[in-house]
Order: C-alpha cells, then sequence, then structure tokens
C-alpha cells in the first residue's frame, strides 16, 4: 500500500468511525442537544480532526442520514421488471419492508422533524435527499414500465408519491410516533392490497 | 340559570381557555419547555384550577391534539343520499386538510413526533386519537357504502388506512419536514386523481 493510500484508508476509517458515533449520538440525544466535542471523543479523533471532516454539525447530521439511507436496498431502478409490474411491486414491496426494519433511517427522519423550527434548512435537505431521492428512484422504474408496457401510460411523478404514501401510512407513519412499533405479521399481505390499487388504475 | 349550570358554564369556559393558552404556548416553546405555570397565567386560571381539569402536562397536550383533530371527524357521517362517491371522498379530503393546515395541526404532531423518544406514553396517545378515533369514523363510513352497494366490499379498515396514506404523503408529509409548506394550488386536482385511483379499485 502507497502512502497515500495509506493515509486515504486511515481517513476513511475515521469517517466511519465519526459518523457511526454520531449516529448514536443523535438518536439518543437529537439534533440541537448533540454536542460535537461528544462525538468526537466517541469517535476517537480529536475535534479539530472531525471539523476536518465534517465543516458545522449540520453537514454531520446530513452525512448520517445520507449514511443510513444508503444502506436502505431501495434500488428501485435496479429491480428491472422483466414479466410483470407486479412482481416489480413485490419486490419493491419487500425493499420497504426492509426500510421499516432499517429503524434508525425513520429515527433520524423523527430527529430532523423535530428540529423544524430550530434548523428549518436541515429538515428541509433531509426531505431533498432521503424522501425526494427515493421519489424519483421509483419513478424511473415506473416509467421504465410504462415503456415496456407493463403500465398504462400515466402521471409516474404523482404515482410514485401516493404508492409509497400507501406503504408508509402502513409501515412508517405508525413507526414515527412509537419508537419500538412492531409491524403485524401480517403487514406485507395487507400492503399487497396497496399493489392491487396501483394496477386497479395503472395496470395495462 | 340554576347556580349548577352556571358553574358549569363557567367550568366550561375556562377548560376552553386552558386549551387555547396550552396551544399557543406549545406551538411556541414545544412540549419539553413548555411551562404548565405560563399556561395558566395565560388562561388567567390558578394552576390549581389548570390540574383539576388536566392532571399532567401529558393530559392537556393530549387534549389539545384531540380538539384539533376531532372538528373534522364529523364530516364522515355526513353522507348526503345525493352526493356521488367521489364527491363525498372530495369533501372529506378537503375537510381533512383545510383542518390540518388551519388549525396548525401539523405543527402539533411535529411536537409530539420530536418528543416520542423522550415521552413515547404522549406519542402513542396521539397515534391512538389520529388513527385510532379518526379512522374508525371513515371505516364506519365506508362500511355503509358498502352495504348500500355503492362501494366493492373490501377490508374497510385497510381501504380506509390507504387513501389517507396517499393524501398525506402529498400534503402532510411534506408539511412535516417544512413549517412554511403551504396547500398548492392545484390540491383539488390532486385530490380528485387520488380519489379516481382509490375508485378504480373499489367503486361497487
Amino acid at each position: 500500500m502507497t502512502l497515500e493510500a495509506q493515509r486515504q484508508s486511515v481517513s476513511d476509517a475515521k469517517r466511519d468511525g465519526i459518523i457511526k458515533a454520531a449516529q448514536a449520538l443523535f438518536l439518543r440525544d437529537g439534533f440541537a442537544k448533540a454536542v460535537m466535542a461528544d462525538v468526537a471523543r466517541d469517535a476517537d479523533v480529536s475535534t479539530a480532526t472531525l471539523y476536518k471532516h465534517f465543516e458545522s454539525k449540520e453537514a454531520l447530521f446530513e452525512a448520517v442520514v445520507r449514511h443510513a439511507a444508503a444502506t436502505v436496498q431501495d434500488d428501485f431502478g435496479a429491480m428491472a421488471p422483466e414479466t410483470s409490474a407486479r412482481d416489480f411491486f413485490f419486490q419493491a414491496l419487500a425493499s420497504a419492508h426492509l426500510v421499516h426494519q432499517q429503524a434508525n433511517v425513520t429515527a433520524l427522519l423523527r430527529v430532523a422533524i423535530a428540529e423544524v423550527s430550530s434548523a428549518p434548512e436541515l429538515a428541509r435537505n433531509v426531505f431533498e435527499t432521503v424522501v425526494c431521492g427515493r421519489y424519483n428512484r421509483l419513478q424511473a422504474a415506473l416509467d421504465e414500465m410504462v415503456r415496456r408496457g407493463l403500465l398504462k401510460p400515466h402521471d409516474t411523478a404523482f404515482g410514485a408519491r401516493i404508492g409509497i404514501g400507501m406503504i408508509k401510512e402502513l409501515f412508517i407513519w405508525p413507526a414515527l410516533f412509537v419508537a419500538d412499533f412492531q409491524l403485524p405479521a401480517n403487514a406485507l399481505e395487507r400492503a399487497d392490497e396497496a399493489i392491487n390499487v396501483y394496477l386497479a388504475a395503472y395496470g395495462a | 340559570m340554576g347556580l349548577e349550570d352556571y358553574r358549569r358554564n363557567v367550568s366550561e369556559t375556562k377548560h376552553a381557555s386552558i386549551l387555547k393558552a396550552g396551544r399557543e404556548v406549545f406551538l411556541r416553546d414545544g412540549f419539553a419547555r413548555a411551562a404548565v405555570a405560563e399556561i395558566a397565567r395565560d388562561a388567567d386560571v390558578s394552576t390549581a384550577t389548570l390540574y383539576k381539569h388536566f392532571a399532567s402536562k401529558e393530559e392537556l397536550f393530549a387534549a389539545i391534539i384531540m380538539d384539533a383533530v376531532t372538528r373534522v371527524e364529523d364530516i364522515s357521517d355526513q353522507e348526503g343520499s345525493d352526493e356521488t362517491f367521489a364527491d363525498l371522498l372530495l369533501t372529506i379530503g378537503r375537510t381533512y386538510l383545510a383542518n390540518q393546515f388551519e388549525h396548525r395541526a401539523n405543527d402539533l404532531m411535529r411536537i409530539v413526533i420530536g418528543e416520542s423518544s423522550a415521552n413515547p406514553g404522549l406519542a402513542a396517545e396521539t397515534l391512538r386519537v389520529l388513527t385510532g378515533r379518526r379512522r374508525q369514523r371513515l371505516v364506519t363510513l365506508f362500511d355503509r357504502l358498502v352495504e348500500r352497494g355503492i362501494m366493492k366490499p373490501n377490508d374497510t379498515d385497510l381501504s380506509a388506512q390507504l387513501i389517507s396514506g396517499m393524501i398525506k404523503e402529498l400534503f402532510v408529509w411534506p408539511a412535516l419536514f417544512d413549517s412554511s409548506f403551504a396547500l398548492p394550488p392545484d390540491t383539488d386536482e390532486k385530490l380528485r386523481a387520488i380519489i379516481q385511483v382509490f375508485l378504480a379499485r373499489y367503486e361497487a
């Protein structure tokens, strides 16, 4: 390993450590009360190193949210629908189910929502990256299915939102209020009905 | 007016002014920072009187949420026989949104969500009020529409959730992340589009 590569590797490891420590602190203390010095201590780095990686607490929080969101497998675009729109929706549903189980994302959204009046930009950025990012990925998959004739031509931007809305009502909305919310055993079965609604309106 | 009536009247007036003052203080300071003594002062009652009406800050907050969301509930009972299913749903959707935005229910909800780890009881109670009570009205209405042959037989608890989810995604979810979010000019158009999707599956 060259010196340059080694430095990079140390730097990446520190960055990962910072994100991990920050996530735990934000989840425990919320955004306003979380202290940068504590993050540095828990990550075993100096505050100077911490600020070299993240110039502000806001930037750090956004990185934590992006990191948590990236670990969720909802790359709808990659779920290439070959046979039917229903097959795609089944896969997308399973990934939404996973999003719920990846409870940290919901918990971080909760932290951002709590901060809307004191740090409005923070919540808006989280909405843009996490929420709108997911709309766009689903919309791209819907467009692809329209192209393949698996769905009728329709307003897919609108479709992505209401589709996610139906699933969110079942999986995410209650978890926003109740941190240890447990999905009912038949959650996926119930969510199938959302697919039926979508296909009744837009199925080819 | 008998003495008994007079007393009740005074008590109800005080109850209402406590709710009103509490609402202002909670919206301004959030739950944790809101001071019960200040609410009592703003409502022009003693703290003893306040605690006679509401045993705790949690109970007062829950009553305020209840007050904000119950204004809309009665609408589901207004089942004009000459109205079409689509018109009926449009009325319900409009009323729900008007309530959510005009009565600052979104702002109150954000407070609860922010408070959910520090105060899980409050959040769970709010969720119960919001979903349990409000949804039950819609389910009752849907059940009657099924009986009258206007709506296809279906799991009405589930269909009520799905239509709520679609509406919330477009209008309430963005408002949770941005307190300046206002209902867009094409709200009615969007509501009609949601209703069309819903009817494709459920209209008899």
